[in-house]
This record gives structure tokens, C-alpha cells and sequence, in this order.
């Protein structure tokens, strides 16, 4: 889905695995990242992705009592459309606080794009794909 | 969650949405409320076209600029950056017997590009060289 900008289901896939592993999501979404960086390399955004991820299933799985679809949506609309300002601490360290909100700022059309990619993929993905993944999951630590 | 919760988040994340776009829109028009500088960075390519890209940064060295856009890759060697791809085209020394050569203006540049500090207004070229 590279070709598609700012389009991207590894928000969903975070909330998934969040809400059916707990704690244990940090082994897939670390295995993912660790993928990036071989595929793409080393630079300042992956001291980003190092915590960014985290934060999405850190509220993933506070709110993994939550139900409605709307409200999935909500949450990683929410993330995309806050993703360059979760980037930004790692700018305004190394280049100062003005080049940081001008970063920042210049990715807004960008978090906009991924505000509504991601919400309309965990509107109408995120329920479904949850039941199978907690029915996954179950026979899996059942086999296991 | 109660519906009304959910109807609440969704217009606050609509409002927050429209608020980035405006902001993001005045500062384009504003662009110097920030303190941006403007800077355009030609690249001519080995066949000898070139294409333009301009960039609205507050960096302060032209290397940050050129990695971060991921407009070049390179490696941090004993003398700056050393830049072995442009827009996706290599010129590496050892293999290609060329490589990207840096002008700030007209004028070959005598440090490497994180090096280099940045002026609103300026340009810089990156010709690829054969050796």
C-alpha cells in the first residue's frame, strides 16, 4: 500500500493486537518495526517509531471494553491525525523548537490524509477483524 | 460507550481537522510568520536534465534538509555527508566512477552539504559528476 500516501492498516493492526495479545503486542508491533528499519533503513524518524506505536496500543487496550465501531474509528482517526505532533519531541531536540512546529505544521495536509485513512479502515475493519482475531488467538493458546 | 460520546469525539475530531487545515493553509499564505526559509534545490541528472525542488524549512544546515525530505541518502564520513544517491539515482565513486557534486549557487561548495548553512532564498545544485 506504499503508493497509497499516509494510507496505511498498521494503525488497525496495533488496536488488534493490542485488544487480543495485552501486553504481549509489543512482540509483533517491535517485529514490524524492526522490519521498517531493514527494509528502509536508519534515520530521525526511527527514533520515532521506536515509542510512536506504542501510544496506539497503550490506548488501544484501555479501551479494549469498547465496542461500537465509531468509537475504534475515533481512536485511530484520532492517532493519524496526531501522528506528526507525536513525531515532533524527537525534532525539537535535535533542531530546536522552531524547525520542530515547522515540521510539524507542514505535515498537517499528510496527518489530515491519515486521520481519514485510518478512520474508515477501523470503521469498517476493526470489529469484524477483532472477532476472528480473538477467535485466532484463542485457538492458538489452546493448541499452545 | 454511550452514542452521544461517540458523536461528541467524532465532531471534535472533525473541528481539530478543519483547525489543522487553516492553520496549515495561513502559514502558507504567512509563510514567514514561522521564520522558514525558502530554498530551491536543483538536481541535474546524468543525462543532463534536471528538475527542481524547493523547500519551505526551518533547518539550518542543507543536509538536514536533503535527508530528511529524502531527496538524498548518504553516509556520515570524516568530512560531512557524503551523498551517494539523488532522487533515487547513484553515484557512487568506487562504482559508478561519479559522483554528486554540491554548488551553493553557481559556486562548487567547498564543505559538505550538513555543512552548509541556510539563508532564506538560497539555491543549491546537485549535478551528477563523472570522475
Amino acid at each position: 500500500m506504499s503508493a497509497l500516501f499516509n494510507i496505511e492498516p498498521v494503525s488497525l493492526f496495533v488496536m488488534l493486537f493490542a485488544v487480543t495479545l495485552g501486553k504481549k503486542c509489543i512482540y509483533p508491533i517491535y517485529i514490524y518495526i524492526a522490519m521498517e528499519f531493514l527494509i528502509f533503513g536508519l534515520n530521525l524518524w526511527s527514533v520515532n517509531y521506536l515509542y510512536i506505536w506504542l501510544i496506539l496500543a497503550i490506548a488501544a487496550f484501555l479501551m479494549r471494553d469498547v465496542q461500537h465501531p465509531a468509537a475504534w474509528a475515533v481512536l485511530s482517526g484520532g492517532f493519524g491525525l496526531l501522528f506528526g505532533l507525536f513525531c515532533t519531541p524527537v525534532y525539537l531536540i535535535v533542531e530546536g523548537w522552531r524547525y520542530a512546529l515547522a515540521w510539524w505544521i507542514n505535515g498537517f495536509l499528510a496527518d489530515i490524509l491519515h486521520c481519514c485513512g485510518n478512520f474508515f479502515i477501523a470503521f469498517f475493519l476493526f470489529v469484524p477483524l477483532r472477532k476472528h482475531f480473538t477467535r485466532l488467538c484463542r485457538d492458538f493458546c489452546k493448541k499452545s | 460507550m454511550k452514542k452521544w460520546k461517540i458523536v461528541i469525539a467524532v465532531v471534535a475530531l472533525v473541528l481539530v481537522a478543519a483547525l489543522m487545515l487553516g492553520i496549515y493553509w495561513l502559514t502558507r499564505n504567512g509563510k514567514h510568520m514561522l521564520g522558514s526559509k525558502d530554498i530551491t534545490v536543483t538536481v541535474v541528472y546524468a543525462d543532463g536534465t534536471d528538475k527542481v525542488f524547493t523547500y519551505h524549512t526551518d533547518a539550518q544546515f542543507l543536509g538536514t534538509v536533503l535527508t530528511e525530505s529524502g531527496l538524498v541518502e548518504g553516509d556520515q564520513g570524516a568530512y560531512g555527508l557524503y551523498i551517494k544517491k539523488v532522487d533515487g539515482h547513484r553515484a557512487v565513486y568506487e562504482l559508478d566512477q561519479a559522483y554528486w557534486q554540491v554548488f551553493v549557487g553557481e559556486e562548487a561548495a567547498m564543505t559538505g552539504a550538513d555543512q552548509i548553512e541556510l539563508h532564506d532564498g538560497d539555491s543549491f545544485k546537485l549535478v551528477y559528476t563523472h570522475a
